[in-house]
Parts: C-alpha cells; sequence; structure tokens
C-alpha cells in the first residue's frame, strides 16, 4: 500500500468516526513517513489524551474534533517529510529459507519430513495443522530454537551484510511469543523499558518507543498494572508489545488466539496485519494457530502441516484457484432429508453432515447465491454460511 | 498497598537512578545492585548502633576466651540471619526479569555488581559486631582504668611473682596487705624487676597490655575485681599502657611506695 492509499485510509477511518482505528494509523504513518521525534512524540500524546479522556468517560465531540484536526495535521507534516527526504523501505526480502529439513522424535514416533519454505519481511505466514502435527516444531527450526536433523537453514537478509554472523546474534534477532506466557514481574512499563533497552533503545529515545507501543497497542489503561491484574487478551497484547518494540524483522507466535474471545482476537491480529505490513520496518511473522478462518484473514502465506508433511505452502490468495469444485459449510436446524431435497436441482451437490454443521461440495459452476437460493426455496434458515472454496479449512472436514 | 509502602521506602534520588539504570544499563539494572547496596549501608549503619546498644555484662570481658566465644557465636549468626536471607532475596529479585544476551563487558560488570553488593550483605555482620566491640572496648578500657588504679595504688602488682606471697584459701592478695603483712626489702627488689617487665611490655605494645594467665597481674588478683566472677583459672586485663606508662615513670610515685614498703 503506497502512501497516498496509507494516508485515504486514515482520513477515512477518522472522518467516518472510528477514532480510535483512525489514531492508530495514523502512528502508523507518522512512524513509518515522518521523520522527525517530534511528530511522533506529538501523535503519542494525542493517542494518550484520547486514551485517558474515553476512559473517564470525559470524550466530548469538541475534544474529539480537536483530536482529529491535529492528526490531519501531522499526517500532512509526515507526508511532506516522507516526499522531502525519499525514504526508502525494506522490501520483501527473504530472512528465513528452509530446505529439506527434517526432523525425528524417536520416542513419540514423529518426524517431520522434508520441510520447504521461505519467509519474507513484510509477509504473515499462517501455520495451521490438526495438534501434535509439528507446527511447534517447524517454527522452533526455523528461528534456530532446535536443531534439525537434515536439510538447510539460511538466513540470507542477515548474512548479506554480515557474513560471520552467528547464531547466538541471530537468536537475538528473533522475537518469540510462546504459547504458554511466561508471569512479567514488577510494573508493566518497566518490563517493555527493561526490553527496548537490552536491544539498544536507550534513554528518551526508550522512552518514546515504550509510549508509543503502549498508545499503538491500546495499553493506555493498564500501562502502571502488575501481570496479576490483566485478561488473557491484554496479556497477550502486552506480549506483543514487548516483541515488537525493539522492531525486530522476525516475529513468532506460537497459537496467540488460544485463550481471546472474539474481540481480542479480532484487536490482536488487526494490530498484527498493520505492523507487519510497515513501510520502514516490516516484519516477517510466522503465526501458528488452530483458528483457520481468523488466520487466513491476516495471513499473506499459508502452510498446513499434517503427521509433520507440508500440505500446502503458499499465497493465501492462490489456494484453491485450480479446483474444479466449490465447497460451502453451513448449519441450520434442518434434517439431512430436507436438505438432500432443498439441493436436489443441483446435480453435483454432496452433502455431508459434521455433527453440528454440514458441508455442501458442488460443482465449480455452483455459486453462492445458488446454494442460498436452494435453501431459500425449502424454507431453510441458515443460521452459518461460510464459502469455504479458498480456504484450507477444506482440508481439515473430516 | 505495596506500591505506596515503596514510594515511602523508596528515597527519590535512588528512584531517579533506577529509572536512569533502566533505560540506559539494562544489565546493571536487572542485578538490583544499587537498592542492595543502598539498603545493606543504611542497615549496617542502624545495625552499628543496635551492636553499641546491645546489653552487655561487662564483668564477661574479663574473661578472654567469653569475649573470643561470644564473637563466633554472634558471626553466626549475624551470618545466618542476614547475609543467607539478603542472599536468597536478591537471587529472587533477579529472576523477575528474563536475562537475553550479554557480552563480555556486560558479564563482568555484572560480576562486579554481584560481588560489591555481597560484599554490601556481609557489612550486616561486620557493622554489628564493630558496635558491639566498640562499646566492649571503650567499657573495658574504663573498667580496667579503674582496676588499674587500685591495683596500683595498692601496690599490688608486684607481688605476683613471688611464690611465697601467693594467694590462698583465706584471703587474697589486697587483702594481706590491707592488714598491713610484714615487707622486707626483698619485695622492694622484686617490684622492680616487675616493673622492669611491664616497661619490656610498654615499649611493644603501644595501646594495651595484655595480662596473660602468668602475669603479675592476674596472679595478684585472682578474686579481684568485684566484678569478677568465680573463675577457675586466672582471669585476663586489658591495662591501658599509657597509664602503666606514666606509673612507670612517675618519680613521686615510686618514693611513695618505696618508703611505704620500707616502713611499713
Amino acid at each position: 500500500m503506497d502512501i497516498n492509499n496509507r494516508k485515504q485510509e486514515v482520513q477515512w477511518l477518522l472522518s467516518s468516526g472510528n477514532l480510535e482505528s483512525g489514531i492508530k494509523r495514523a502512528m502508523d504513518f507518522v512512524k513509518d513517513f515522518g521523520n522527525t521525534k517530534q511528530t511522533i512524540v506529538e501523535i503519542v500524546e494525542l493517542s494518550n489524551q484520547f486514551n485517558t479522556n474515553k476512559l473517564d468517560n470525559q470524550l466530548t465531540n469538541d475534544l474529539k474534533q480537536q483530536i482529529t484536526f491535529k492528526v490531519l495535521q501531522l499526517l500532512d507534516q509526515a507526508e511532506q517529510d516522507f516526499f522531502k527526504m525519499q525514504k526508502v523501505g525494506k522490501g520483501n526480502e527473504t530472512v528465513i529459507l528452509l530446505r529439506g529439513i527434517s526432523k525425528s522424535f524417536p520416542t513419540n514416533r514423529f518426524h517431520l519430513k522434508n520441510i520447504d519454505a521461505d519467509f519474507k519481511l513484510g509477509e504473515i505466514t499462517g501455520i495451521v495443522g490438526p495438534n501434535a502435527n509439528g507446527k511447534s516444531t517447524f517454527m522452533r527450526i526455523a528461528v534456530g530454537e532446535l536443531l534439525a536433523d537434515k536439510g538447510e537453514l539460511e538466513y540470507p537478509y542477515f548474512k548479506k551484510g554480515n557474513p560471520k554472523i552467528n547464531w547466538d546474534t541471530l537468536k537475538y534477532l528473533v522475537a518469540y511469543v510462546p504459547q504458554e506466557l511466561p508471569r512479567w514481574q514488577g510494573q508493566l512499563k518497566d518490563n517493555l523499558r527493561y526490553e527496548a533497552a537490552l536491544h539498544g533503545i536507550l534513554g528518551h529515545e526508550n522512552e518514546l518507543e515504550v509510549n508509543y507501543i503502549i498508545e499503538r497497542l491500546g495499553l493506555t489503561r493498564y500501562q502502571n498494572a502488575t501481570w496479576s491484574q490483566l485478561s488473557g487478551g491484554y496479556k497477550l497484547r502486552f506480549a506483543l508489545a514487548k516483541a515488537l518494540i525493539w522492531k525486530p524483522l522476525i516475529l513468532v507466535l506460537d497459537e496467540p488466539l488460544a485463550n481471546l474471545d472474539v474481540n481480542a482476537q479480532t484487536l490482536v491480529l488487526n494490530d498484527l496485519k498493520d505492523l507487519a505490513h510497515s513501510f520502514l520496518n516490516p516484519i516477517a511473522v510466522l503465526i501458528s494457530s488452530q483458528h483457520i478462518h481468523e488466520i487466513e484473514y491476516v495471513a499473506d502465506n499459508i502452510i498446513v502441516l499434517e503427521e509433520g508433511e507440508i500440505k500446502y505452502n503458499g499465497k493465501r490468495s492462490e489456494y484453491g484457484i485450480t479446483n474444479e469444485f466449490n465447497i460451502f459449510e453451513f448449519s441450520c436446524s434442518a434434517a439431512p432429508i430436507d436438505l438432500e431435497e432443498a439441493f436436489a436441482d443441483i446435480s453435483s451437490a454432496k452433502i455431508r453432515s459434521h455433527g453440528y454443521y454440514f458441508s455442501l461440495k458442488t460443482d465449480k459452476t455452483v455459486s453462492t447465491n445458488q446454494v442460498l437460493m436452494a435453501l431459500q426455496g425449502k424454507n431453510i434458515e441458515p443460521e452459518y454460511f461460510r464459502d469455504i472454496s479458498r480456504s484450507v479449512k477444506q482440508m481439515f472436514l473430516s | 498497598m505495596l506500591s505506596k509502602i515503596q514510594n515511602f521506602l523508596i528515597p527519590s534520588f535512588l528512584k531517579r537512578l533506577d529509572f536512569w539504570l533502566l533505560t540506559h544499563k539494562p544489565h546493571i539494572w536487572r542485578t538490583r545492585g544499587h537498592f542492595v547496596v543502598f539498603y545493606c549501608l543504611i542497615a549496617a549503619f542502624l545495625l552499628y548502633f543496635l551492636g553499641k546498644m546491645y546489653p552487655q555484662n561487662f564483668a564477661d570481658f574479663y574473661d578472654g576466651d567469653y569475649v573470643k566465644n561470644n564473637s563466633v557465636v554472634l558471626y553466626l549468626k549475624s551470618f545466618l540471619a542476614f547475609t543467607s536471607v539478603g542472599i536468597i532475596m536478591w537471587w529472587y529479585s533477579i529472576q523477575k526479569f528474563s536475562y537475553l544476551r550479554t557480552n563480555f563487558l556486560h558479564f563482568l560488570t555484572e560480576i562486579g555488581i554481584y560481588t560489591l553488593g555481597i560484599c554490601s550483605i556481609s557489612l550486616f555482620i561486620f557493622s554489628f559486631d564493630h558496635g558491639y566491640s566498640y562499646r566492649q572496648a571503650f567499657q573495658l578500657e574504663k573498667n580496667s582504668r579503674e582496676d588499674s588504679l587500685w591495683i596500683v595504688d595498692n601496690g599490688l602488682f608486684c607481688y605476683g611473682y613471688m611464690p611465697h606471697f601467693q594467694p590462698n584459701k583465706e584471703s587474697n592478695l589486697a587483702e594481706y596487705f590491707k592488714k598491713g603483712e610484714n615487707l622486707d626489702a626483698m619485695l622492694y627488689n622484686r617490684q622492680a624487676i616487675v616493673f622492669n617487665i611491664l616497661k619490656d611490655e610498654v615499649k611493644d605494645n603501644n595501646d594495651y597490655i595484655s595480662t596473660s594467665s602468668t602475669d603479675a597481674f592476674s596472679y595478684s588478683h585472682w578474686e579481684y575485681p568485684k566484678n569478677q566472677k568465680n573463675y577457675t583459672r586466672p582471669p585476663q586485663y586489658q591495662v591501658p599502657a599509657d597509664y602503666v606508662n606514666k606509673i612507670l615513670t612517675n618519680d613521686t610515685f615510686w618514693k611513695q611506695e618505696e618508703k611505704r614498703l620500707k616502713f611499713k
């Protein structure tokens, strides 16, 4: 997305009254395209003003207008800076390259077989598959946490400038958010300051980056809280803040959505998508999850692992293009026999029950409209309906 | 509530230092050495005064073994009470923050901080004991001076070496002397010999003259002074050297003594 589209997106969010998202995206914009620390300080202060007033129920329309006006001014400022300085982004360079990776665990008869994969800056790769099928093992090998038995593992982007770069340094460049989050001690903000300082972000810059990430991820309310006072969603968001504060090039998230409610999932995934696709600091994100639809929403690439083997590895948007069939999943209160009658006119239709929902496989020529019309024709109201013809979900239908 | 207590206990300069270390020197900050050193110094200072105020039985000071044994017990108690607890608490606080990567300089710095911290924690031991010993020494000097005055004023220090004047069950030398027993020229000569011994001791010791079990003072005052408990062997005194020296060089004293011994 170029600078004009990015600016229009922020303007649209602000004008449509979605100030919270608008400020977040404006922060990304200023960070990516602005050139002075002052603009970042100002946008952080505006965000803080917005969030604190919102928490205190003192967000008047006048204040909203004032904030919107100032945000737009900062957008213009950042845009001018960008055209003046001609900033260059990092582009989609490969950061991790795996070829023929294999790993065996003889004690539990698990084998990760002949894995090939590339991970690029600014791309989110979703790794999906049933439990105990090698997702975590695969990710740990990819980031140098676990040694493979066979195959090649390279980090071309890091080696480019420094051919003698060692494992220790490489591991230092990877941000890892485990499934079971370890407890934080002390004030949450101090933890963020510490993490940033460990990665060389010192002094005023440290404070600026900490305030930025707190505001950017909407953590203002809990910045002075302790770990035990947080819900599962906020714990993950703080863990994400800790991982992102030092602008890593590789971010690994192991089952981050497991304990989140729908709203929290949406927030986390939206933030992840925006930050990974940053112009100035793009990140290669590896995210494993059982939540296939949610992952598909943010992922640029999908890897499906089953029994330690890759069943699909490619662009999410390209999955299922060559299929000669369509698949729909839906739930309703009708009996299977009524559904058979409803789809009697669609000759290729095959209905299968999966317990509380059904799947319908048809020719490629059958559209969503036709299926819905067929249901309507028999007065069957679907409670849930999804076209999964382009989703890897169809690989998990039993 | 806990944060309010912390705010109260942490002075503002230490908060500023903590924040500066957190945002500039995270490897030092994570050791919490600055808190350890600061609070250990305060605790050492307080313990020093506590040591000085600690109830003491000054009669015990005459027994060198008692003082020595008591010190050992004190060291052990202090070590167990403060050092071990301090180190455990410090270790716990370090566990709070995950350790990432460090270079050799950071590693050396951390080792230095840990060493400084352990030394600070160990100050507990010395500070209490030092305060305790200070008072002991101060009081000992006072008691010793009083005793020495009494001893010298009564001309008793010279009799210890004389086998036929050893104290017995019935009476000690002080009473012997008070009763006005016969004294002869030999006693005077013997006194001179003892003084010569004392002179040598004064040359070697600037502060105190230690009286061992073979010393004249000890044998002379088996049951003296009034604070003395019933010991199975002679107690030891720490006699201020300058006082003894004054006596040894005091002509008036000598003349009085000579007169007293000769004509009594």
